[in-house]
């Protein structure tokens, strides 16, 4: 077999000899000397014989002497070369300005980049993957213009929340749409059953949507963000919209890449808590100010160790691991990609993990010249575990609280536990450890799609998406004996969650160059989609042993077995018109229509019209052989899109169950409002597009007014009337302004070395324009915590979710000072000159010497609700990403900066570490600069005021009190910090070997590189990190730090290889 | 015709087009809507029984025992916020009275929803069914007036909660006492005219209704006492005869052993008028009492044990008679025992201070500050009791809200009327079989404070005698604050310093201490009704305390 191929070869290879044909061989690169696949490579003048170039930017083709060789490749130059009696040529490529960055994927359909009258950003996947990321939103930060994306927790697989633009919804979400591969969805995470259920505050339990997609997959990243860009996707797209394209195959031979890195992640920051002889004298002065009986074992500090430094024992260094495997490649018909993962990441937070299985299948096929269809399929399974991380029961928090004189397991080997229950109810390691509450995901996501070419310029498109989710979450408290903490029945709660959502979509494109001058596309579609869904949970208790986690018999079923079932649809009506003249002035007009099954009859329908035009202004005759400015584009757009994102049926009245002895009893479940209908965004665009000295910078400005109206609010009525859970309205405008701004500069291009910078510098201004009224306050509370009742506050004539509170103005020094100053507790003596009384100066029973002195901002002489105000700004003033990247022949090297200026963080966490409420649990070494005492006679009485005064005036950190009569731990400016950073997000150094080492071992290509994220952060911000993101992606509490799941420094290792 | 077949592809989307109406109209699935939910007797019946139980969860919680207890001066517990209502040095910022304010009217939504909703769909549903259930919903409405106003004052007066908030009516005066008090009585009257005589245990029947008719009769003829007395007689009066129907009339009848009345299996018995519905489970269905009193885990068989520093003042104290049957089952003493709790180990013996056997260095349970500890409501832990108590907080014991010896003493209390005592034969007789009942001798006749005295300790821990001080409060002011200034609070006991180690536990071991201000915290008149949150009062300035209350518009 093996002769016959040789004496077939040698006989075509005669053949070809014989009418003048040679081989030509060369490399293509870039102007980085980077190599560039798939460059159309053919003789002139016969497009048939042609040829790509290879994933090594090397290609071979047959052709004769004196025949030209035409090189073309989208975004760059085409270039000719004459064969001449070399069998060699090698290319270098250079850039097109006109075409840079090709072609660009817009809501059904694509479109040149340099084609687009709205604003539309775009990340390539290799963008992506220079920084290494678990998740695509993480990937993002920084990256385009006006799109803000903030870790919600550094826990693996926790949400990220992404504010394209500004938030519009007060209360509906603010995540934008995503579409993978025509598959859309939200941004809104799903969430794991946490631990309410079984006492205690939830702490964030939403995870990451996107952490089911390998990041590994994408080809790229297409960001709509004005109007006339979303307006298409009609009622999805109020947010914006992140298309992402999966790569597919191509056409010639098969490759086989592998990827693969190895992390260690750390912790990059720890708080400085009191070790236990600092807590012992800490224990002795307050149990003195407190009159309390002293601990005996605290008795002399100086013999006491350091104890457990509980944060050493609840953070860990955790490892993670990648590995992607995927083939691509195609002949003319038919083209395919194929990709497997594993990736797995510990968290470091002993006890939490997240791993992940994909797959995915892209296959194109040319049924016919007329026909084309082509599917996707990607199944994915994560899983993850999460301990309670966020939140006063959260286990950071936890740890940080636990005294050091408790040890995490006593000498028989067992847990361990606080001596009293008065402090911390738990051991932070063994319900780390112990408690699981873990998620698992199978997601399955087709695209199905034909094109059928029906005329010239006629296409017909039918697509059919599927995402089908199954998601099993658990949760397990389990018997346990720690100290003094007993629990004898274990528990074990089970949700299951199942969805499925499909859409189908046919649209028609007609694209026609009417004249020399003047063409036009034309797209008229429609879709249907569903969503089904439904699910159950359970808990049972008391189970045969903590081992068996699964409702197995011999527990007992707790409650009635919960269960939910729902469907949401959308039918809608779309169609898009450009018109192109002579590639001077380009027109985009939208129209959609969506029905929504969320609103009532006579509601139901919305439309959604868009308008935008581009000049491009270096098209004209005075700019046209500009040396200096090669493009020039001036774009205007307005456009309307819209929300209904809220429940189902909110519309009509429900009725609720729960139990009674009874049997169940049912309530109303909310007040319906028959009127409910569409909350609606207008945006106007403005931008610019430059690029100029020789295609060296491209900038690109856009200046963005968002209104949005008719909110979609939960009415909050005064407590007495919030019975029933009061109405949703369409009520409301807010209005977001901003700038967008990104900067691409090739500063070095020489020819082994160059040096490339991107800025991306965003800018929003938030402000709600209208509510029901203008005085109409939305509040925002931190659960139950009583002193956070009002931590946010929503409001005409602010942005969203400002922080609300008191202001302090120092602490009392002396009796007198308490007397002079506003009332903060009256002695309830009321006289002509003192209406509200006078301060009770009273060590148990009012105010005393060390209490926070809050600001009378009203003058009225007392200190109440009327005195809290706006204390902080979770809003940013700008975000920005500043990405410099160096090539030295085979090494690159890159570094990574991005930031956060202007925000303010509400450092929950310190009202409790620097609360000074308990004497059963550890506070933050800051709490030694407290108010101390002076007593004038010091064997005077210690209760009497005038016998006392501050020991260390000019203190912020009141003094101790266990019944803070004084309220010091209210929400205040005490709590506010400055959330400006810089963050050294990624600093990465890579190495090619050479191709001449690796061919020798049949690799295409072979790549080591070695990353370090999160290395440094440069911030005033005093607890772990700045980086807070909004609680379970709620606009409305941003910024809250209530024991956040710090984020890691990571290190890793890496290989690419290609075959 | 090839050329055109290809646009056969196209139909799907004239197809879809016509139906998209229907397509996106897509009914509830997991629920009912008010609309199709009321098709029979069954349905209007769940959604009364909504009134008996979780709404009331949070009021029960916390604010129900540490306001009505620790303003009361019966519970030392100097704590944190829950604390505060010891020192009387709570605002309107304390979170429990915000959740107590929420969870009645949460209560009065609900009802709320049944009077003025539930006709509205029920069109199907006979009158007579919806009247009961309309009085149901009105008796359960006025027990929660009644709370408001004892606790808050003057308070909105909101009949239909659905209404204000379509409408937007979300600014809201309070309204007066006065007001409150006859907006009280006529719910109860309708109540005590539609509801039946008997019904499933729990459930409110006319008795329930006519037992609160007496009880805010006589609260209406304190308050009355020093402004009209004509109207204070004729009030009490009615609270005397509708007392005495009650107590002769309904057949219902007081339990034989006190302590009986806190077993788990005598929930609704026959002493019973109205108590809130528990049962174990999960949070907020059950009874949390017993997690926020009981000592420890020994008792509870789980972490959910927060009565470790929580005990009865010394003052409470000193109105305990050593012979008094109630005793036990009110605090734990030194030397009580409790088979009930900690049956695995033979029962759960009291002791001051509890050292681990095997380890004598190891504290168990520490010594409270006045050597004892809480009982009512603490019934043990769920191997105690299967079926019966859970983590979660939630045991199934129901709280109290109403009890026949209540009525009792209300008819004493009116017998008093505006004079300083009573010798009235009938009156005397409720009196002692009360007395008898815990073991104490008979008396021939009882001063109004003697009689408060009784009630103290009839209901202790059972948050009652806030509202008796209430009363004392209308009819004289002057003693009443008196009596609440000078109550022995902040007296506690140390360990003597010169005892052995083995006399920690008996008494002889430890030495009185007067605390804090001489032991007392004295009380001001301004502190007579707890502030409504200012959560509320920044959403509704009208409720802001320089706001005058307006007359109920009837």
């Amino acid at each position: 077999m093996r002769k016959l191929y040789l004496v077939l070869s040698l006989f075509f290879s005669c053949l070809a000899f014989a009418v003048g044909q040679k081989s030509i061989t060369g490399n293509i690169v870039d102007q980085n000397s980077e190599p560039l696949i798939g460059v159309n490579i053919f003789v002139k003048g016969n497009e048939s014989r042609g040829t790509l170039s290879d994933i090594d930017g090397s290609y071979t083709i047959s052709a004769k002497e004196g025949e030209t060789l035409i090189f073309s490749y989208i975004g760059f130059k085409t270039q000719e070369s004459l064969i001449g009696t070399s069998n060699s040529i090698d290319v270098s490529m250079s850039p097109d300005a006109l075409v840079l960055e090709d072609i660009v994927v817009i809501g059904y359909g694509q479109s040149k980049k340099s084609d687009l009258t709205g604003a539309v950003s775009s990340v390539s996947g290799e963008q992506l993957r220079t920084n290494l990321t678990t998740n695509i939103d993480q990937a993002l930060q920084g990256r385009v213009a006006g799109v803000q994306v903030t870790q919600n927790s550094g826990a693996p697989g926790g949400a990220a929340s992404i504010r394209i633009r500004g938030a519009n919804s007060i209360n509906g979400s603010n995540e934008p749409l995503y579409v993978v591969d025509g598959l859309p969805f939200t941004g809104n995470g799903a969430s794991t059953i946490g631990f309410d259920w079984a006492g205690g505050a939830n702490g964030q339990n939403r995870v990451n949507p996107l952490s089911t997609i390998s990041p590994n997959d994408i080809l790229s990243i297409d960001v709509l963000k004005d109007a006339s860009a979303t307006a298409i996707y009609g009622t999805r797209g109020a947010n914006g919209v992140i298309i992402i394209t999966t790569k597919r195959g191509k056409k010639g031979e098969s490759k086989i890449s592998y990827n693969t890195y190895y992390g260690l992640q750390t912790l990059r920051k720890k708080l400085d808590m009191m070790d236990m002889a600092q807590y012992a004298d800490y224990n002795n002065q307050i149990t003195r100010d407190l009159e309390i009986t002293p601990d005996q074992r605290y008795a002399d500090p100086s013999l006491l160790g350091r104890g457990t430094n509980w944060q050493n024992e609840i953070f860990t260094d955790a490892g993670s691991h990648s590995h992607q495997l995927s083939v691509v490649g195609g002949t003319d018909r038919t083209s395919y990609a194929i990709t497997g993962g594993y990736f797995k990441q510990d968290g470091t937070v002993i006890g939490s993990d997240f791993d992940r299985i994909s797959t995915r299948v892209n296959l194109d096929n040319k049924v016919k010249d007329w026909f084309k269809v082509g599917a996707s399929l990607a199944f994915s399974k994560t899983s993850e575990k999460i301990t309670l991380n966020d939140g006063g029961d959260g286990v950071i928090i936890q740890s940080l609280l636990t005294l050091p004189s408790v040890s995490v397991r006593d000498i028989e080997g067992n847990y361990d536990g606080p001596e009293s229950q008065f402090g911390t109810n738990y051991n932070p390691v063994a319900a780390a450890l112990q408690r699981n509450n873990t998620l698992s995901r199978q997601r399955l996501m087709a695209n199905l799609f034909g094109d059928f070419t029906i005329g010239k310029g006629l296409v017909f498109r039918s697509e059919l998406n599927f995402d089908n989710n199954h998601s099993v979450g658990k949760a397990f408290q389990p018997t346990y004996k720690w100290g003094v903490l007993e629990n004898t029945e274990n528990r074990l709660r089970q949700n299951e969650d199942n969805s499925f959502f499909w859409v189908i979509k046919n649209y028609l494109t007609y694209e026609k160059k009417l004249t020399e001058k003047h063409s036009i596309t034309a797209m008229l579609g429609q879709e249907a989609q569903k969503s089904n869904y439904f699910g159950n949970s359970i808990t049972v208790a008391n189970l045969p042993s903590n081992d068996i986690q699964e409702l197995v018999q011999g527990g007992t079923v707790i409650g009635n077995p919960g269960s939910y079932k729902g469907a949401q649809s959308l039918a809608s009506y779309y169609g898009r018109f450009n018109y192109n003249f002579n590639e001077l002035i380009l027109a985009t007009f939208t129209y959609r229509g969506d029905a929504s099954s969320k609103f009532g009859p006579g509601n139901k329908w919305g439309y959604f019209p868009s308008g935008s035009v581009a000049v491009r202004l270096s098209q004209m005759e005075f700019l046209k052989n500009s040396s200096l400015v090669t493009n020039m584009k001036l774009r205007l757009g307005y456009g309307l899109s819209g929300s209904d994102n809220i429940g189902n049926n909110l519309f009509e009245p429900l009725m609720r169950p729960f139990q009674t002895p009874f049997g169940n009893a049912y309530v109303p479940g909310n007040i319906a409002n028959p009127d409910l209908g569409w909350e609606t965004t207008a945006q106007a665009n403005l931008g610019l597009d430059l690029t100029v000295f020789k295609d060296r910078l491209d900038v690109s400005i856009d200046v963005y007014n968002k209104n949005t109206r008719d909110l979609l609010l939960q009415s909050n009525p005064p407590g007495y009337l919030s019975g029933i859970a009061p109405p949703f309205i369409n009520i409301g405008k807010v209005n977001n302004k901003g700038i967008d701004f990104s900067l691409n500069s090739r500063n070095i291009n020489r020819n082994k070395f160059s040096w490339n910078s991107d800025l991306t510098l965003s800018v929003n201004r938030n402000k709600i324009v209208e509510l029901e009224s203008d005085g109409k306050v939305y509040y925002r509370n931190l659960y139950w915590y009583s002193e956070f009742q009002t931590v946010t506050a929503t409001t005409v004539g602010m942005p969203i979710g400002m922080f609300y509170g008191y202001q302090m103005e120092g602490v009392f020094k002396d009796q007198q000072d308490i007397l002079n100053h506003a009332v903060q507790i009256s002695d309830k003596v009321i006289t002509e000159t003192r209406p509200n009384g006078t301060n009770l100066v009273s060590k148990n029973q009012g105010v005393w010497i060390g209490d926070v002195k809050f600001k009378d901002l009203n003058g009225d002489g007392v200190i109440d609700t009327d005195d809290q105000t706006f204390i902080g700004n979770p809003n940013p003033d700008f975000t920005f990403g500043l990405n410099n990247s160096f090539n030295y022949g085979a090494f690159e090297f890159g570094v990574y900066l991005t930031g956060s200026y202007g925000a303010d963080i509400l450092n929950h966490t310190r009202s409790v570490l620097e609360g000074q409420t308990g004497i059963f649990i550890n506070q933050a070494s800051t709490v030694f600069g407290r108010a101390q005492f002076k007593y004038l006679d010091p064997n005077g009485s210690t209760t009497d005021p005038a016998n006392v005064v501050l020991a260390n005036p000019g203190t912020n950190i009141p003094r101790p009190t266990t019944n803070d009569n004084n309220r010091n731990n209210r929400m205040s400016d005490r709590f506010i910090e400055n959330g400006s950073y810089l963050r050294l997000q990624t600093l990465r150094l890579g190495y090619t070997l050479p191709s001449s080492l690796t061919k020798r071992v049949k690799m295409e290509r072979l790549k080591v590189y070695a990353n370090v994220s999160n290395l440094a952060v440069w911030s005033n911000y005093s607890g772990y990190d700045p980086e807070i993101g909004a609680f379970n992606q709620s606009s409305l509490v941003q910024n809250v730090d209530m024991g956040r799941y710090p984020t890691p420094r990571m290190f890793t290792l890496g290989l690419d290889v290609d075959f | 015709m090839k050329k055109y077949f290809k646009f056969i592809f196209i139909l799907p989307v004239l197809i879809m087009a016509s139906c998209s109406e229907e397509f996106v109209t897509i009914p509830v699935q997991d629920a009912s809507t008010s609309g199709n939910f009321f098709k029979s007797e069954v349905d209007v019946r769940a959604a009364t029984a909504a009134l008996y139980g979780s709404p009331w969860f949070q009021f029960n919680d916390k604010f129900n025992w540490a306001a009505g207890e620790e303003l009361a001066g019966n519970l030392y517990h100097t704590w944190d916020q829950e604390g505060q209502f010891f020192y009387y040095s709570y605002n309107a910022g304390n979170a429990h009275i915000r959740s107590g304010w929420l969870s009645l009217y949460r209560v009065v939504a609900i009802a709320s929803s049944i009077i003025n909703d539930m006709p509205v769909f029920a069109t199907a549903i006979p009158q007579d069914v919806q009247d009961r259930a309309i009085a149901e919903a009105k008796f359960a409405r006025a027990v929660a007036y009644f709370i408001l106003t004892e606790f808050w004052g003057e308070v909105p007066i909101v009949e239909n909660v659905t209404a204000k908030v379509v409408n937007n009516e979300v600014s809201n005066p309070k309204n007066t006492k006065e007001s409150i008090y006859e907006f009280i009585k006529r719910d109860l009257e309708f109540a005590a005219s539609k509801l039946p005589l008997t019904d499933t245990p729990g459930r409110a029947t006319q008795w329930s209704a006519k037992g609160y008719l007496a009880k805010t009769y006589l609260t209406m003829a304190q308050y009355y006492s020093k402004k009209d007395a004509t109207k204070a007689t004729e009030f009490f009066n009615k609270s005397k005869t509708i007392a005495a129907d009650v107590i002769d009339n309904s057949g219902l009848k007081l339990m034989e052993n006190y302590s009986d009345l806190f077993l788990m299996e005598n929930n609704n018995n026959p002493e019973s008028l109205f108590a809130i519905q528990f049962m174990q489970g999960s949070y907020s269905i059950g009874n949390s009492l017993q997690a926020n009193f009981a000592r420890s885990s020994l008792i509870t068989g789980n972490t959910e044990a927060w009565g470790g520093g929580k005990c009865m003042t010394y003052d409470f104290l000193q109105d305990v008679n050593p012979n008094d049957k109630r005793k036990s089952a009110i605090y734990m003493d030194l030397g009580d025992v409790y088979p009930d709790i900690n049956k695995a180990n033979g029962g759960y013996k009291y002791f001051i201070v509890n050292r681990d056997p095997s380890d004598p260095n190891k504290v168990l349970e520490g010594a409270s500050p006045t050597l004892n500890h809480l009982k009512k409501y603490v019934v043990g832990s769920a191997q105690d009791h299967p079926g019966k108590v859970s983590t979660g907080q939630a045991t199934a014991i129901n709280q109290y809200m109403l009890r026949l010896a209540d009525v009792y003493l209300v008819y004493v209390e009116a017998a008093i009327g505006l004079g300083d005592n009573t010798s009235d034969g009938k009156a005397l007789g409720y009196l002692n079989t009360i007395r008898n009942r815990a073991g104490l001798p008979a008396k021939t006749s009882v001063t109004f404070r003697e009689l408060l005295k009784e009630r103290r300790v009839e209901f202790g821990m059972e948050s009652m005698y806030w509202y008796d001080i209430k009363r004392f409060f209308y009819r004289d002011q002057t003693a009443a604050v008196d009596m609440l200034s000078n109550q022995k609070r902040e007296y506690v006991f140390d360990r003597d310093q010169s005892s052995t180690a083995a006399d920690e536990n008996t008494k002889a071991g430890y030495v009185l201490r007067i605390a804090g201000n001489n032991g007392v915290v004295p009380f001001n008149p301004a502190n007579i009704n707890v502030p409504i949150p200012a959560s509320e009062v920044v959403l509704d300035p009208m409720l802001a305390p320089d706001v005058p209350a307006v007359d109920y518009n009837f």
